[in-house]
């Protein structure tokens, strides 16, 4: 496989003001994800794995450092650009799935795609071609309100996937879902990886997760202490 | 992406049903409430401008400072050149004698003994050159019985009076008066119509006929107690009315009997009483930007805490947060339009109502005093009841909105999206 860079992290530092002094969440941290990877951010709540995802993710930036995709360094990005970056190329997935509860399963995958200013043709017909990946046709018009969590999890995934990210990044997405579902979506997601080429980043604490995982990067107080990326042929099972 | 925010909007009855219940409801209040006080204050400064003061008022200096006493010997002389006067100097005004009078009128029986007697208040109006007179009197749409005096020797009663008489239509009445000179007058009139005013301190006691006629009868030819003036165009303009008060009292000289201008605001307290009504107005509006404000604020700030999950997606899936800054002050801007829309609809409603068929009051005013207020009073529509529920309608949300959108701008979007997960 092609060893590509697709986001970086050179020495970043996110201070948080706590109490009258500065708290690192993260403290000089670097890393390199490359196009195609299924990997994760693991380690024990309060580690920064949620607060490094959020400055991957153009939502937050760094006290010092430079996060950069696709080249670009996002923090020196005007909020408008970081916000057009994350329009075009990133995708998340919640742990509480954050779907819109007045719109119908459709509206809600089809969102992204409205915001890309798309025909509505072009956006049909790839809602449908999501939605079938995440085997959801037939909930196209249901409510939020009316699926079960790994439903709506699905929905989200295919939110996030619909308009084809350079990267896709999932906080803790089997958090809220029972063994059997966290099984399956796991399993789709790593379908997308393979068939489609995605590339994800995720957190967790979660042993179902890590099992599928291809990379696993810990972190213990805001600094990478394991990365262990898995040899070739244990990548498929 | 706005077709998609209608959606949410027709959807979500917290954000369109009922911010625009509040928004109707509060400016159809604000409307109603504008018409009616227009017509029911308004409505009694124009009945006290009508039958009493006039926009402006020429009466003698000695009448003036005996409170408006209507006895002859204070009343003007010469009427016709000083009305003439008044119309060339001040073009903008249509000027009135009239003559008020008391006295008593005596109903006769056959033998000529006194069958009924009472008091009247006696006008003496210009009744049959100008229909001005007739209207600023409402005597056509007051008729009751019969019509209107036609020649010398008619006269109109009030309906009150004429049943308290027992005096019918076409039977002959003498008013009992003095003249100028404290000389006693007799004069015997017919009963040609009744009328009523539907105020009080009219309908009790009064006599109306032409001017020229009662001149006659109280021996005074040129005389009248006063001449009133009216503003041809748009009613009362105060600032003129002083303007030409003072204009005129410069060159007048000042003895007892040279004529004398006041306004209106001079009158009867009336200045307070305008300046109240200005305020009144003024108050009711604030109370209802205030009040509306207040509470689309509220529903604007919970409605800002419901939509932090979808501000929040939105600003992950990379809208600019500009772009949801304005889509939420587009929100509130439709809604402000159509709640203002339709509150200013349903509030035209009721105050057409009571414009048209008005307020029976005289259970609710008990001893009014000198002020003419009409027993059925009349909401009246104007035309700034059409714009007036914009202020609190269109702007107290969007101001709200404006205020409390500000949250999304200010705080950062992982904050947004972390406050979700605690959601
Ligand atoms: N806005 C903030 N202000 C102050 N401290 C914060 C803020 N956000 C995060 N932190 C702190 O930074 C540290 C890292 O938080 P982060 O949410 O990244 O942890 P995490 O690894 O995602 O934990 P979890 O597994 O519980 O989700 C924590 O100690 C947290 O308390
Ligand atoms: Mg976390």
């Amino acid at each position: 496989m092609r060893q590509e860079p697709l986001l970086q992290a050179k020495e970043v530092d996110k201070i948080y003001p706590v109490g009258g002094h500065d708290f690192y969440a993260l403290k000089n941290l670097s890393f390199t994800l490359n196009r195609g990877e299924f990997a994760g951010l693991i380690g024990p709540s309060g580690s920064g794995k949620t607060t490094l995802l959020n400055l991957l993710g153009a939502l937050d930036t760094p006290n010092r450092g430079t996060i950069e995709l696709l080249g670009e360094k996002l923090s020196h990005l005007s909020a408008n650009k970081q916000a057009l970056f994350r329009r075009l190329h990133i995708s998340f997935i919640f742990q509480t799935y954050n779907l819109l509860p007045l719109y119908s399963v459709f509206e809600n995958v089809e969102l992204p795609l409205i915001l890309l200013k798309l025909e509505p043709k072009e956006r049909k017909k790839r809602v449908h071609e999501a939605l079938e990946w995440l085997s959801l046709m037939d909930k196209a018009q249901a409510k939020p309100s009316q699926l079960s969590g790994g439903q709506a999890q699905r929905v989200a995934i295919a939110r996030a996937m619909v308009k084809n990210p350079e990267i896709i990044l999932a906080d803790e997405p089997t958090a809220n879902l029972d063994s059997e579902a966290s099984h399956g979506i796991l399993k789709t997601l790593r379908q997308i990886n393979e068939e489609k080429g995605a590339t994800f980043l995720f957190s967790t604490h979660d042993d179902k997760v890590i099992g599928y995982l291809k990379r696993k990067i810990t972190l213990t107080d805001g600094q990478i202490v394991h990365d262990l990326s898995l040899p070739e042929p244990l990548k498929k099972r | 992406m706005i077709r998609f925010l209608l959606k949410g909007l027709l959807r979500d009855r917290h954000r369109s049903l009922f911010p625009l219940l509040v928004i109707s409801l509060g400016v159809a209040l604000l409307v109603l409430f504008q018409a009616w006080l227009q017509g029911a204050l308004y409505g009694t400064l124009s009945n006290q401008a009508h039958f009493r003061t006039g926009h402006v008022k020429l009466l003698t200096r000695g009448a003036w400072a005996e409170n408006q006493s209507s006895s002859l010997d204070l009343a003007l002389s010469q009427v016709e050149t000083l009305k003439n006067e008044l119309a060339t100097s001040y073009p903008d005004l249509n000027f009135f004698p009239r003559l008020r009078f008391g006295g008593l009128l005596d109903v006769p029986d056959a033998k000529g003994e006194t069958r009924s007697q009472s008091p009247i208040l006696g006008f003496g109006l210009e009744l049959f050159n100008h229909k001005q007179e007739i209207q600023a009197f409402h005597l056509q749409e007051g008729l009751a019985q019969g019509r209107l005096p036609q020649g010398p020797g008619e006269i109109l009663l009030t309906l009150d009076l004429a049943e308290k008489l027992q005096l019918t239509l076409g039977e002959k009445a003498t008013l009992i008066s003095n003249d100028p000179n404290g000389g006693m007058v007799i004069h015997n009139f017919t009963l040609v119509g009744m009328v009523r005013f539907g105020i009080k301190p009219l309908d009790r006691a009064s006599l109306i006929g032409d001017l020229k006629d009662l001149q006659r009868a109280l021996g005074m030819r040129k005389g009248a107690t006063e001449i009133v003036g009216f503003f041809k165009e748009k009613g009362l303009n105060r600032p003129r009315a002083l303007e030409i008060k003072r204009h005129f009292n410069q060159n007048h000289p000042l003895s007892e009997l040279s004529p004398q201008m006041i306004t209106l605001s001079d009158q009867d307290g009336l200045d307070t009483y305008l300046d109240q009504i200005e305020s009144w107005m003024s108050w009711i509006l604030i109370f209802f930007i205030g009040l509306l404000g207040f509470i689309l604020w509220n529903l604007g700030l919970i409605n800002g805490l419901r939509r932090y999950r979808e501000m929040g997606l939105r600003l992950a899936l990379g809208e600019e947060k500009k772009q949801i800054y304005q889509s939420l002050l587009l929100e509130a801007l439709v809604l402000g339009l159509v709640g203002t829309f339709l509150g200013t609809s349903i509030g035209l409603l009721p105050a057409y109502y009571l414009q048209e068929v008005g307020l029976d009051t005289t259970k609710i005013l008990t001893g009014n005093q000198n002020f003419m207020i009409q027993n059925q009073v009349h909401a009246k529509i104007i035309f700034s009841n059409l714009w007036v529920g914009f202020f609190p309608g269109l702007f107290a949300p969007f101001l709200g909105t404006l205020i409390s959108g500000l949250g999304v701008f200010r705080k950062n979007t992982a904050q947004i999206l972390n406050q979700l997960e605690s959601i």
